[in-house]
């Protein structure tokens, strides 16, 4: 009995496909799409018309301070390397290095 | 020649409202998801593919964006839970339940609605979208197999197997309410 009852309610719920009612028109549907997509479209002039050449005015103030960096820093390390082979020769000379030497080991 | 959004609204607007209807059962969060479809099908008219069917596409759009905002609603609501957890539960307001929106006087007809969605609610995605596209929009299997991008045999075996679902879970539901 319970059995039968439980199968008709599930046929007249799967039934209720056919009986379900579509939403009313709104009228007002599309004026609201209209309104949204302008919105829309000021936002990205604004991000086109502000936002990108301040992106690109940065990227290009980037750029100059990289590139004025790595000059520094070229000059910097060359100053250092002539330094560091000044000493060099300065220590060579110190312990003739530049001379012949004799080989204290050799007896002969 | 190429449509306008405007015509493309007037043409597509009630399907694509019903189709969203189906899915998020409420006509406010059916009206925000319609707008949706529509705000990308504007977006990306120019580079639609003339091979494929307008209204396949448009459909297979406001399919993707239905199910997309079921998942982000999951995911707020299960948020909520959680911050309830924590004592915080005023803070955050809760999702309304769908319900609105469905004119009928009948309270044994909105009864049996009410079922139905609950068990529409409870299949997979492929399987929902199969029977919504075929009960509701009474679109032909070619047609959901092209929205759908699957073949006609898989739509058939997805109805198939989501009315089987559907009769699972009533008869579960009312061997427990009878």
């Amino acid at each position: 009995m319970k059995k039968v009852q439980i199968e008709q309610n599930v046929k007249k719920v799967l039934e209720q496909f056919e009986r379900e009612r579509p939403l009313q028109p709104d009228p007002w549907f599309y004026g609201r799409l209209k309104a949204r997509i302008e919105n829309q479209n000021k936002a990205s002039y604004t991000i086109r018309g502000v936002l990108k050449p301040a992106f690109f005015a940065l990227l290009l103030l980037v750029n100059i301070v990289t590139v004025t960096r790595l000059s520094v820093s070229s000059d910097t390390r060359s100053a250092v390397v002539q330094e560091q082979s000044g000493l060099i020769s300065l220590l060579a000379s110190d312990l003739a290095m530049n001379k012949p030497q004799r080989n204290f080991l050799s007896l002969q | 020649m190429q449509k306008t959004i405007q015509q493309i609204v007037e043409t597509y607007q009630e399907r694509v409202r019903n189709t969203c209807f189906r899915y998020v059962h409420s006509r406010e969060d059916a009206d925000e998801v319609a707008q949706d479809v529509f705000v990308q099908v504007h977006a990306s008219l120019n580079r639609f593919r003339k091979d494929a069917e307008l209204s396949t596409w448009i459909y297979r759009i406001a399919v993707n964006k239905s199910l997309d905002f079921l998942r982000y609603k999951k995911r707020k609501k299960r948020f909520a839970q959680v911050i309830s957890l924590f004592g915080l539960a005023g803070e955050i307001r809760n999702i309304p339940e769908p319900g609105g929106g469905n004119p009928h006087k009948d309270i044994e007809a909105e009864e049996r609605s009410r079922q139905l969605k609950m068990a529409l609610d409870k299949l997979p995605d492929t399987q929902k979208t199969a029977v919504i596209l075929k009960r509701f929009q009474a679109c032909k299997n070619k047609e959901i197999s092209e929205i759908m991008e699957i073949s006609v045999s898989a739509v058939e075996a997805l109805q198939h197997r989501a009315m089987k679902n559907m009769k699972k879970y009533l008869t579960a539901y009312f061997e427990k309410v009878l």
